[in-house]
This record gives structure tokens, C-alpha cells and sequence, in this order.
């Protein structure tokens, strides 16, 4: 079965239990990990599914078809981990990342000479500093850095999951990495001494 | 740092230094190439050869590239890893909750 058909799509917005079942065979384990790349517990992860999973029950006669239906998914996941992380302090001491303005002088050259990572890939510490890094990113950066890198998604339907310009897109995929490389570089430094 | 390397800097100085503004313009600063870097902008044939007149200059950049897609590279591994048992067992269990909840409702 095509999920992306129209005669699929039909029968998911008149709420076909059967399509229902296919769809949740098809995307729970991708929803579920895409939940846990962001961090969250798995208690957390599986309530956040079950709320898109209802979420999407819900809203389902309202689908058009218009994105490819993981996208549609994927971006209500989106929404309710951010819901979730707003409501949990916890979740929200990020680093802040003004410490960026700094990189560069006014002219736009490095201040800096940023150290070469070949050493980076070497250490068996590199994925445990990348994974704990990618945590400690705020939250917008977090979530473009995800779905254009890891979920690679096209910057249209980024755009429309996170509710943002392209513009935007541009310059949060930009602090995100930014600070990430910052931060690891940091950490590797740190190390070093 | 690598004789290579030093003269770069050395050449990067000169013409980031003398060369006319709108020269500089064109070869565009370490903010912009760092900017189309982490987004991967399509860029016109003209703009691309620019670019890579900076990147052969600018010692920082490649730093940059270099860092950046490894980043990427990297953390597209990092998920690919399968989940463990504790979790494939919580996603059988949550995925028939879920076919519950729908053929109740």
C-alpha cells in the first residue's frame, strides 16, 4: 500500500481504522526514535508518540496530502516535544549562545584560529561529547539541526514544521553549528590541558 | 603549524588586507562563508568560484568545513544506532496501546 496515495489519504481522513493500522506499523518506531534523538527519557518518548498518534487521529480529516505523511507526523511530534520541554524546567537551562558574537570582528574575519579537528575522530570520547553538546543546544537549534541533518528533511517542510522563514532556517542551522563546533572544540581544548 | 598552512595565512593577511573593497567584497567575508558552509547554499557559478578563492586562502574556513561536516556526518551516525532491548520492548508495547486507543475510539 502506497502511503502517500490519494485512496490512502482518503481513507485516513474518513478515519479508516484499518489505514490507521497500517500508518502506525509503518511510522510508531520512527516516531519513537525521532522523540528519543531529542533527548527525552523513554517514559517521555512514548507519551509524546501516543500524543501524536491521538493528535493525528484527530486533525485527520484535515490532512491534504499536501507533505508526505512522515512529514506531516514528524512535525507534530515536533510540536508536542516542544510543548513538553517548555513545561519542564529541567529541560530549559540551555546555554546561551551569545558567547557567537565573538567569533568574528567587524570586518567578519575569524578572531580566532579554530584548532583542526583531526583529532576529533580519533577519540573514542568524540559521539558521548557530540551527544551530550547536541542536548545542550537551545531548543529551535536543537530541532533544525535534527531534522535537516538527521531526519533530512528539505528546507520547505523544515520551514512549515517549525513554523519558521527560510531566512530563519538559515540562520538557526548556522548558531546551531556554530555552537556545536564552539562547544567541542572547547571540549577537546579542555582535555588537551 | 605547517609551512603550507603559515604561507596561506601570510597570503590570506595580504589580500584581506590590500586588496580593494570591492575585491574583498567579491571573495566575501568568514562570517558569510561560514554562513553558506552550514546551510550548504546552492551558490551561482560565479559565487562558487569566489568561494573557493576564500576557502584556498583562509586556513579558518577549512578548519570550519572541516569541523562542520564531521558534525554532520557524525551525528547521522550517532542515530542510526539500533535501539536496545529496553526500548525496542517499550516501542512493541506503545504501538499496541496506540491500535488499542484507535479501535476504541
Amino acid at each position: 500500500m502506497n502511503l502517500s496515495s490519494l485512496e490512502f489519504i482518503k481513507r485516513l481522513r474518513n478515519k479508516d481504522i484499518e489505514s490507521f493500522k497500517i500508518l502506525i506499523d509503518a511510522y510508531h518506531e520512527a516516531l519513537f526514535k525521532s522523540a528519543l534523538k531529542q533527548g527525552l527519557a523513554l517514559d517521555q518518548a512514548e507519551e509524546v508518540v501516543q500524543q501524536t498518534w491521538s493528535t493525528f487521529f484527530e486533525k485527520a480529516e484535515n490532512f491534504e496530502g499536501r507533505s508526505h505523511i512522515r512529514t506531516y507526523l514528524i512535525g507534530i511530534l515536533y510540536n508536542k516535544v516542544k510543548e513538553l520541554w517548555r513545561s519542564n524546567k529541567k529541560y530549559t537551562q540551555e546555554f546561551d549562545d551569545e558567547h557567537l558574537e565573538k567569533i568574528f570582528n567587524d570586518a567578519g574575519a575569524h578572531l580566532r584560529t579554530p584548532l583542526s579537528p583531526s583529532n576529533w575522530l580519533e577519540s573514542v570520547e568524540f559521539m558521548t561529547i557530540l551527544e551530550e553538546e547536541l542536548q545542550h543546544l537551545p531548543l529551535k537549534q536543537r530541532q533544525v539541526f535534527l531534522l535537516k541533518e538527521v531526519e533530512e528533511l528539505e528546507t520547505e517542510e523544515i520551514c512549515k514544521i517549525m513554523n519558521i522563514s527560510v531566512t530563519n532556517l538559515g540562520v538557526l542551522a548556522y548558531r546551531a553549528k556554530h555552537n556545536l563546533r564552539s562547544r567541542i572544540e572547547d571540549r577537546f581544548a579542555e582535555e588537551k590541558k | 603549524m605547517s609551512p603550507q598552512k603559515h604561507i596561506r595565512n601570510i597570503l590570506h593577511d595580504l589580500v584581506f588586507g590590500l586588496a580593494p573593497t570591492p575585491l574583498k567584497k567579491r571573495l566575501m567575508s568568514c562570517e558569510e562563508i561560514t554562513f553558506i558552509m552550514a546551510n550548504d547554499t546552492k551558490l551561482s557559478t560565479s559565487k562558487k568560484i569566489w568561494f573557493n578563492c576564500h576557502y584556498f586562502l583562509c586556513s579558518c574556513c577549512e578548519s570550519y568545513y572541516k569541523q562542520f561536516k564531521i558534525i554532520e556526518n557524525q551525528s547521522k551516525d550517532l542515530f542510526k544506532q539500533d535501539l536496545d532491548a529496553d526500548a525496542k520492548s517499550r516501542v512493541v508495547e506503545s504501538k499496541s496501546d496506540a491500535l488499542k486507543k484507535f479501535q476504541s475510539k
